[in-house]
């Protein structure tokens, strides 16, 4: 039953990693070409699914929904632009060694909290060290006040907002509702070649590769199973000896140094990170992508990312007026049927499918349909069908719980 | 008091003003059976409450062991210390199989998050599992998603998941309420059987089974101690006759039962 899957798995993967840049090698007349906008959009994608993994791990496993990691993200990428705004120096408009927007506000020196990003290691530790250091503040003190369910996710929105607020004031000296952007080179490497863009693009599908099989490691391991049993009853962690605290804190952390990845490498490919990136709806949408691929799987968290912005990508270009409606309509109609996204209504079909075809051949009347009543009642299809030997000796007591 | 498990010294907890426990001085044997019993609002799921740190009291001393005070620590710490506990309505984590919840439930040395996302399980601690799960007859349903199971087996493997934690003190709420005749008297075994390695405290309504399980019984009222000693003696002693009759409901009923 799995192999097929992880065949398929395994296949999707090597075409993002290594197909799409070869394609893009490819002669324009070739019917296989990627186009470099094409390999630029997926690279966008790609930045996305790397975020949509962390918070996969923290809402789809330990049940903390974010609200705020576009907060995250913001950082990553704002980290990574501040390095290579420094990059530009003198090349720039005003050909000034300050950022433009500082020479136009009148700013006469670079800020004290600029100039670390002068050097590339710094700002390679930065992007994981300061989203992961914010969380890590920002989750103890909710975690440790015992702020859980609604109205955590009521506190990272209003952490998502404040932020918004924060960056888009010129005193910050980050460039204000404009943000930063016009980025000139990639740590010595010139962004408006093709072969950049390739680059960025395989960095950022081997960085995908690396989020996933850490996000799996986790999950894999005992801890992952605490997570789930949070999720499933913080108390009994609790008396289990476990500090449901310290682990909520922990996948915080790692979301958000994911988010953060995600950020860095989000800035350089699309050339500008403003804080429209950062406030309360783009957080949303972070979470759409997750529960529209299907929460507490890794591979519905990245399915989710790239599928709802593949299609924003056509629907804004095709129809404009139509992408907040279907937003919207995805939205509602996941929380409504789909409770495990695209990837868990894809598994019951192929349940339904399995079960109509097994019981074509079989005597009238067999115990199936109770069998299949107990599948949807169940939150994980996913965990079930990996113990079929119990389900015929108990299918009534499901009703119970 | 030289051998106690569990010592209350003087404890008061209140909410909003209203008396949950007041001034209740209770002890513990090691390797004891104990039966509290009470009516409702007696301050008996309180007294599971302080001693497992979900409720920290206002007045009073928790003592475990010799004299390690409960009142500073947090749960699951208290936990970590070997005290277990069963909550009334089954707690399990129906997202995982009957093996995983008995398997994060297991005593170890660490149970922080580095060393849980470091530690794998090597055939000593399997053992462990599979003669906890035979223990409490879950052990052909390993496999299976705790969220399956009926109402009873998940009382069983809570009370499994508490065993596997190797606690010196089991805390053990109502462990029969909602069973059926047969699954009441397995549960009763069990506990038995726990009790001859382990203290073990219980608060029950069903006097039927108290009469079952219990060698010394406790008669909490109002948040203080009302009388204890076995259990015929308790059912004969005046005062848990006239608190009981005095009161309504299912509560009375047991006792009307129980003095017969």
């Amino acid at each position: 039953m799995l192999k097929p899957d992880r065949l398929l798995l395994w296949v999707a993967a090597l075409v993002l990693v290594v197909g799409m840049p070869l394609a893009n090698l490819l002669p324009p007349t070739s019917p296989l070409h990627v186009s470099n906008f094409t390999l630029n959009l997926f690279g966008k994608f790609l930045t996305y699914a790397i975020l949509a993994l962390g918070l996969d791990l923290l809402w789809g496993y330990a049940g903390v929904l974010s609200l705020g990691h576009g907060v995250f993200f913001g950082l990553g990428a704002y980290a990574m632009g501040m390095h290579l705004m420094l990059e530009i120096g003198a090349k720039s408009v005003y050909q000034s060694a300050l950022p433009d927007f500082m020479v136009w506000n009148q700013v006469k020196t670079l800020p004290f909290f600029w100039r670390p990003f002068y050097s590339a290691s710094f700002t390679l530790v930065a992007v994981v060290l300061v989203p992961g250091l914010f969380a890590l503040v920002f989750g103890f003190l909710a975690f440790r006040s015992r702020i859980r369910g609604v109205y955590l996710s009521i506190i990272t929105q209003a952490l998502a907002l404040s932020a918004w607020l924060v960056f888009n004031r010129n005193e910050m000296n980050l460039g204000g509702t404009n943000g930063l952007a016009d980025f000139k080179t990639f740590f010595g490497i010139p962004l408006n070649q093709p072969s950049t863009q390739r680059l960025l693009y395989v960095i950022t599908a081997v960085a995908l590769v690396g989020a996933w099989a850490l996000c799996r490691w986790i999950t894999r391991s005992r801890a992952g199973k605490v997570l789930v049993a949070i999720r499933d009853s913080e108390t009994r962690v609790l008396f289990s000896g476990y500090s449901p605290a310290n682990y909520k804190l922990f996948v915080f952390v790692v979301s958000a140094m994911l988010a953060g990845v995600a950020g860095a490498l989000y800035a350089p490919q699309v050339g500008i990170i403003t804080p429209a990136k950062i406030g309360v709806l783009p957080s949303i949408e972070m979470v759409v992508w997750v529960a529209a691929g299907g929460r507490g799987t890794l591979v519905g968290a990245v399915l989710g990312a790239i599928g709802v912005n593949w299609i924003q990508s056509w629907l804004t270009t095709s129809y404009p007026d139509l992408w907040l409606i279907f937003l919207g309509a995805l939205f509602m109609g996941v929380v409504l049927f789909f409770p495990d996204g695209a990837l868990g209504a894809f598994q019951r079909l192929g349940q339904h499918l399995g079960a109509l075809l097994r019981r074509r051949p079989s005597a009238p009347m067999s115990s199936t349909p109770i069998q299949s009543i107990g599948e949807t009642n169940v939150s994980r299809p996913a965990s079930r069908t990996g113990h079929p030997r119990s389900e015929p000796a108990s299918p009534t007591p499901l009703q119970k719980a | 008091m030289n051998d106690a498990i569990i010592y209350l010294e003087d404890v008061t907890v209140s909410y909003d003003g209203f008396k949950a426990l007041s001034r209740l001085n209770f002890f513990m044997d090691r390797r004891e059976l104990r039966v509290v019993i009470g009516p409702n609002g007696a301050g008996k799921t309180t007294l599971l409450d302080v001693i497992s740190g979900r409720v920290k009291p206002e007045h009073g001393r928790v003592i475990f062991g010799r004299n390690t005070d409960l009142t500073v620590l947090s749960e699951n710490e208290i936990a970590a210390l070997g005290i277990g506990r069963k909550f009334q309505t089954p707690s399990v984590f129906v997202n995982l199989t009957v093996w995983e919840n008995v398997e994060l439930s297991l005593r170890r040395p660490s149970k922080g998050v580095l060393a849980t996302l470091m530690s794998r399980d090597g055939g000593e601690a399997r053992d462990r599992i599979a003669a906890t799960l035979d223990t409490v007859g879950l052990g052909a349903k390993g496999g299976a998603p705790a969220g399956a199971l009926s109402h009873g087996e998940k009382q069983w493997l809570e009370i499994g998941m508490v065993m596997a934690q190797d606690p010196e003190l089991l805390l053990v709420d109502e462990p029969v309420a909602g069973l059926t005749e047969e699954e009441t008297a397995r549960t009763g075994e069990l506990l038995l059987s726990i009790a001859a390695e382990r203290s073990v405290l219980v608060i029950e309504h069903d006097m039927e089974f108290v009469r079952q399980i219990a060698r010394t019984v406790t008669v909490l009222h109002q948040g203080g101690l009302l009388c204890e000693g076995p259990v015929e003696q308790v059912q004969r002693d005046p005062r848990v006759l006239e608190v009981y009759l005095g009161q309504r409901g299912s509560a009375s009923r047991d006792a009307v039962e129980a003095t017969r």
